[in-house]
């Protein structure tokens, strides 16, 4: 490794440079923005899980590369039509303000019928806590 | 990559499959809930087509395409077709069954895919979107 190329190393990867500044390397600034917006993701989701509380079961949720999965199961074994449409309204809000999102209603099922559509330990599990 | 008018040819081509899957529909719910969510993929696409001249890479792509679009109105019904689509390909027949009665399915066909279709043969014969 060069000079200059230690130089951008040390300077990309470590939390002070050679004049004593602060500064955060791309990638951890990536990091921190990815991990804010799944904090906030996180919680709209489970914002709009208290708002259904009377329609949603559980919300599973997957981080792909760039969009986050939102599997919702529905407190009725018939498909929810009420919920589906909530559930179409809250996914439009949220990647119109530019969060990556997608998600659709399964059945719910034991834990190995749902790895048909995810992998148990891939998702978060959120429940609706009470209602607002 | 296939345009807006092959898109809606694949559109046809799966609505005479759906057609007669519906003549005998007690024993064939499965397949009627899949062929009516591909129709509705076509329209959905050749839409994105019309407009962007874009085409999606999975169903993913095409969600994110209708909630960012001036057509987000269809997402809901694009969205119940996809869930009876989901459950039929990679549930059993009894959860199926369980979560999907032949009126459900009849539903699916009559209303959710029909407002599509009218939805989008509408844009094609010039007609206005319903922006939401």
């Amino acid at each position: 490794m060069t000079t200059s190329n230690q130089q951008e190393f040390a300077g990309s990867h470590h939390e002070a440079n050679s004049i004593g500044l602060k500064i955060e390397s791309t990638t951890r600034k990536k990091k921190r923005t990815s991990k804010n917006r799944t904090k906030s993701t996180i919680q709209n989701i489970q914002f709009w899980a208290n708002v259904n509380a009377a329609s949603v079961k559980s919300c599973y949720v997957k981080w792909n590369q760039h969009v986050t999965e939102v599997f919702v199961t529905s407190q009725v074994v018939e498909f929810d039509e009420n919920l589906n449409a909530s559930l179409s309204e809250f996914l439009i809000q949220m990647n119109r303000c530019d969060i990556p999102i997608d998600g659709f209603l399964i059945m719910d099922g034991t834990p190995e019928e749902l790895t048909a559509h995810f992998k148990i330990n891939d998702v978060v599990k959120l429940q609706p806590i009470g209602g607002v | 990559m296939p345009t807006d008018s092959e898109h809606l040819l694949k559109y046809q081509a799966n609505r005479v499959v759906l057609d007669k899957l519906r003549a005998d529909p007690e024993h064939l719910l499965e397949w009627i809930s899949i062929v009516a969510f591909y129709c509705a993929v076509h329209l959905i696409e050749a839409l994105a087509y019309h407009d962007e001249k874009r085409n999606s890479a999975d169903h993913t792509e095409r969600s994110r395409y209708l909630t960012k679009s001036n057509h987000a109105v269809l997402h809901q019904n694009l969205n119940a077709l996809r869930t009876a689509s989901e459950t039929a390909r990679y549930q059993s027949c009894r959860m199926f069954q369980a979560h999907f009665r032949a009126s459900s399915v009849e539903y699916l066909v009559t209303y959710h895919l029909k407002t599509i279709e009218d939805y989008v043969l509408n844009v094609w014969n010039g007609g206005t979107s319903q922006a939401i």
